[in-house]
């Protein structure tokens, strides 16, 4: 259970919201937004995080948008992955969801929260990330669109108060050749050792990868060995694992070696498939 | 009418699908106080200071109760653990304080305002550590500790909290009569036993003295025993109620919480007290699961006949010794495994380290000693070039044969191993290869391993029922064997059935025991419930057929003896058409004009079991246990020889339980053992850090075998009768699991072709051990 008492507040709007936020946390509330819960209930649960209020955006009707918007694709911050997942208008993302925790668990989970979340791993971002998509963002000083791989480090940049609203992707993006690939220690549920997204852009290749490193990431000198199509699969895979932006995690679901074993793998054996995806 | 083995559905089937079924925390009383613990963030360390001022400030705080206001030590076997942690904690979780407030919100969130200063101590972290002269003690004043059973054996200054000692024939001599000599090294860590019911306890302490307690656990009467003995509680002035307890595993056999409940209530004036584990808490800060290090040496003749066998077990026992004491007796006592071995030895300590506590786990020590046995039965069959299932056929154990205790084993004491494998055999289709090709990348393998277990239970164990009747001619039945799910309640209702001749659906079990109405039953454990508590019921229904017989023998003016009872009637008989229905009896005789005679019939039957002896402390000789129940099982999987994942396929069992009482739940409960025993054998562990902390303590990390990663399960049984068993049947409850470690074990060696001698067997341990084998 969670132990400790907090507010419950239900907004309707963008600036409700934002407003909400600042007041809570100018009254020292330490205020969280909230859609599905699924990191909020847990930390709270295993007190590695306390809050005072929290902010539930599913009845902001920009959050909850799951929609063909001309030629791009919006997927609310409050949409649960499992929603995501089965509407299809993004194959990719549906299938890197599918990846996160298990059916039950996906009904709650949202987009927003995965990627805006503390996890090491929120895999959620990372068919966004290949596919160039741009995050809407709102403040105090109204809504701002910019390329998700501008927030994108260790955690999502978001200035304090900022909300995640939406996630857009060029239709076309959405519809190119791609291989989604991620390895466990073993169970079919569990945080991944590695996973590796590939889209095919023409004649680029654009990889986003999380499990392998302290945080999801995709780099342009990757994208580049992942391009370079005179190297064999393996080769190019033993090429990017001297370019990991961070420490290869070393833990208890596994060994930094054995991780490195897994990912080279997993990493040549989605190029190999990219190729013959591509190619139909 | 037969009742006894056929199916039927269990007797508290409609309320657990309906979702009716009640257990224990399910109970809501207004007016009962929360109580939430304050556990160690240290693995070992002292306690300089526990500062509970915040914590008493909170809102609704009522009491907080440490180590220093209640400092009795406690335990099954030898008295050491301190029902809150004294003067230092030994394990990451450890119960600190209990805190008690109006809700459990305010109780939990008291409990986290509660600050403690550790300082910390050197952490041990394995039983090999532990056993290594000089190691730091994770007890310094062992001698102040109180045994409490025989045949316990700790050793002051050190880390053993008991040595077991088998020696049986010759082995020095034998050695030179080996022409093949195999050695290995095998590990586990320690696991949880992940019951879908958090342990959970109420304890109220009346005005007049009277102690309830309500408890999700095996043992009522055990912990009605416990709190006489280490609180001076007047033992006819405690009851305990236990409901229907969601699984079990030997997790819930330990006194726990209850001694923290207890304390709590009696700080709160004896105000109603409830204690729910945390799943969290469940895992780390209640007992565990034992880890184990052990060597085996085994020597055999050309031919394959096993000659001596030498066996080392290291048991992690945790930080207190509960159970485990007994559980490294327990696989000292059966080290062999179900095979025919004249010169034995065995060296079987129990370490204290700074883990969480272990207590009793299906099998008890069974699952632990078979793994490494087995794995060594397949290195042998492969050094001597013999094929695995022709090695253990021709050492297979059978009457007239010594166990490593010396027992003679007779037809009615042990079954058939031979069966079993031959069994085996033909159903996993051995012929077709032990490892075969299966496209890129891929093999299909196959393991196998026997297996035997008795149970050690004391040497007084004993079950009792009490039948009463209804106006109907129906029968009420009241013992005390906890249902844990295993689906005992049913069997022993269905062996009141046959014994009395009626359907099942005549036979009302009482479903929740009490200790004040039920009969003492020792304790739901050791896949002893159908054959003690079966054999008292058929003591009551014997009991309840004498009485029966003899108001019958008034009503029809003739003998007793020339009476039976069936299909709810007495009758003569060689003149069937002469009866009375039991109905018009069960209750006393009412002649037509109100005269009345005998009154109601009360079935009392009784069972202990009996001719057990305790083990010799040099030689370990003495008689364990009363049966030896035998199986054999196998494992077929798939390996990815490129990356090491792989699939369980299918997973077979063939046991000989004697007779098979009750067909489907025995089916369930080997098919719900194989499931538990693979989850264990590929992926369960506690994982440690440097400082001894776990590093996954939930079940996001923490993994268990999952719905849809099951293989295909097949299940045969033999029937060999035991001779004293209600029936013929001997105990069944644990066995599916104990094989399946070394099937799996096996199959996956011999798919990679690389000695895989440690568990959990993820992936990542099968690539180290080839890489390791490479370099």
């Amino acid at each position: 259970m969670i132990a400790f008492e907090f507010e419950y507040h239900r907004p309707t709007s963008i600036p409700e919201a934002v407003r909400l936020f600042h007041q809570l946390d100018q009254a020292g509330k330490e205020p969280q937004y909230y859609a599905g819960g699924a990191e909020l209930i847990c930390r709270a649960r295993s007190g590695s995080l306390h809050f005072g209020a929290v902010i539930d955006i599913k009845q902001i009707a920009d959050c909850t948008v799951l929609a063909l918007d001309g030629d791009q694709i919006r997927i609310g911050a409050a949409i649960p992955l499992s929603q995501a997942a089965d509407a299809n208008l993004f194959p990719l993302l549906g299938q890197a969801a599918r990846g996160i925790a298990d059916r039950t668990v996906r009904n709650r989970m949202t987009i927003g929260g995965n990627m805006a979340g503390s996890s090491p791993y929120r895999e959620s971002l990372l068919p966004f990330l290949a596919a160039d998509s741009r995050v809407l963002l709102a403040g105090e000083n109204g809504t701002r669109e910019v390329p998700l791989r501008a927030i994108c480090g260790a955690k999502l940049q978001l200035a304090s108060g900022e909300l995640l609203l939406q996630v857009i992707t060029a239709q076309q993006a959405t519809q190119l050749p791609f291989v989604c690939r991620r390895r466990t220690r073993g169970p079919a549920v569990d945080y991944p050792l590695a996973t590796v997204v590939l889209l095919q852009n023409g004649p680029q290749t654009q990889g986003a990868f999380a499990g392998i490193s302290p945080y999801p990431f995709r780099t342009d000198a990757i994208d580049r060995t992942l391009s370079d199509t005179s190297l064999a699969p393996g080769r190019r895979a033993a090429t990017i694992l001297e370019q990991l932006p961070g420490p290869v995690p070393d833990d208890f679901m596994a060994s930094a070696d054995y991780r490195r074993f897994v990912f080279q793998t997993l990493v040549a054996d989605a190029v190999a498939a990219l190729e013959g995806v591509a190619r139909r | 009418m037969q009742t006894v083995g056929q199916s039927a559905s269990r007797k508290e089937a409609a309320d657990k699908v309906l979702g009716v079924a009640k257990f224990t925390n399910d109970y809501i009383e207004p007016g009962v106080l929360h109580a939430a613990l304050v556990t160690s963030t240290q693995a070992h360390a002292r306690l300089k200071a526990i500062d509970l001022a915040a914590a008493h400030q909170a809102p609704g705080v009522r009491a907080i109760v440490t180590g220093a206001d209640e400092p009795t030590y406690v335990g099954p076997l030898f008295a050491d653990r301190p029902i809150l942690a004294l003067e230092k904690v030994r394990y990451h979780g450890e119960p600190i304080a209990v805190v008690v407030a109006d809700t459990r919100a305010q109780a939990e969130s008291a409990a986290r305002l509660v600050q403690v200063q550790y300082e910390p101590l050197p952490v041990i972290h394995s039983p090999s550590q532990a056993f290594a002269p000089g190691c730091p003690l994770v007890h310094e004043r062992m001698n102040e500790y109180k045994t409490q059973v025989v045949n316990i054996y700790p050793f002051f200054n050190t880390n053993i909290a008991n040595h077991t000692k088998i020696r049986k024939g010759n082995l020095q001599a034998a050695w030179a009569q080996c022409q093949v000599i195999v050695e290995g090294a095998f590990r586990f860590p320690i696991s949880d036993h992940a019951a879908l019911e958090q342990r959970s306890v109420r304890v109220e302490i009346k005005p007049d003295g009277q102690v309830v307690i309500d408890s999700a656990t095996q043992s009522p009467f055990v912990i009605k025993k416990m709190l006489n003995h280490f609180f001076k509680v007047d033992n006819g002035k405690i009851t305990v109620h236990t409901p229907l307890v969601g699984g079990a595993f030997g997790g819930k056999g330990a006194v726990h919480l209850e001694f923290i409940a207890y304390v709590a209530s009696r700080a709160v004036g004896g105000r109603p007290v409830k204690l729910t584990n945390s799943r969290e808490q469940d895992m780390i800060s209640s007992p565990c699961h034992v880890g184990l290090e052990a060597k085996v040496k085994l020597g055999a003749t050309q031919d394959g006949k096993l000659v001596a066998a030498e066996y080392t077990y290291l048991f992690d026992g945790g930080a207190y010794s509960d159970m485990a004491a007994n559980i490294s007796k327990s696989a000292a006592s059966d080290c062999t495994g179900p095979y025919r071995v004249e010169h034995v030895s065995c060296d079987s300590y129990c370490l204290y380290t700074n883990h969480p506590f272990c207590t009793s786990f299906r099998s008890f020590g069974h699952i632990e000693l078979h793994f490494p046995m087995e794995r060594m039965m397949d290195l042998l069959a492969q050094r001597l070039g013999m094929d695995p299932f022709d090695l253990r056929l021709k050492n297979a154990v059978g009457p007239g044969d010594t166990t490593p205790t010396r027992t003679i084993l007779s037809e009615g004491t042990v079954g058939n191993v031979t069966e079993c494998l031959t069994r085996l055999r033909a159903m996993m289709h051995w012929e077709e290869g032990q490892v075969v090709p299966a496209g890129e990348h891929k093999v299909r393998a196959k393991g196998i391993a026997a297996l035997w277990k008795t149970s050690s239970t004391p040497k007084n164990a004993g079950s009792g029922a009490v039948l009463t009747f209804n106006r109907d001619g129906s029968v009420n039945l009241n013992c005390g064997v906890v249902e844990i799910g295993g689906g005992t309640k049913t069997a022993i209702a269905q062996i009141a059935a046959e014994r009395l001749k009626i359907g099942l659906e005549k036979v009302h079990v009482v479903m929740d025991v009490d200790t004040q109405s039920s009969p003492e039953h020792w304790k739901t454990v050791a896949s002893t419930g159908t054959f003690m508590a079966g054999r008292a019921v058929m003591n009551a229904c014997d009991d309840a057929i004498t009485q029966l017989t003899r108001t019958a023998s008034i009503v029809l003016r003739c003998m007793p003896d020339e009476l039976e009872v069936g299909n709810g009637r007495v009758f003569l008989r060689h003149r069937p058409d002469i009866y009375v229905d039991i109905r018009t009896i069960a209750l006393g005789y009412k002649y037509p004009n109100g005269n009345a005679i005998e009154g109601q019939v009360i079935g009392r039957g009784r069972y202990v079991v009996h001719h057990l002896s305790p083990m010799d402390p040099e030689t370990g000789a003495g008689n364990p246990g009363p049966w030896w129940t035998v199986g054999a099982q196998g494992v077929e999987i798939e390996l990815d020889t490129r990356d090491y994942t792989y699939r369980i396929l299918k997973a077979y069992t063939v046991m000989d339980p004697g007779r098979v009482i009750f067909p489907e739940g025995a089916k369930g409960q080997m098919t719900g053992g194989m499931c538990m025993g693979l989850s264990f054998a590929a992926r369960e562990a506690f994982a440690f850090d440097d400082a001894g902390m776990i590093q996954n303590p939930d079940l996001r990390r923490y993994k268990l075998l999952r719905l849809g990663e099951q293989p295909e399960y097949f299940v045969d049984f033999v029937e060999s009768p035991e001779g004293d068993g209600p029936y013929g049947a001997r105990g069944l409850g644990e066995y599916g699991v104990i094989g399946m470690p070394g099937a799996l074990a096996n199959s996956l060696s011999a798919a990679a072709g690389v000695a895989l001698n440690r568990l959990p067997l993820t992936p990542e341990e099968i690539w180290r051990t080839v890489r390791g084998n490479n370099a």
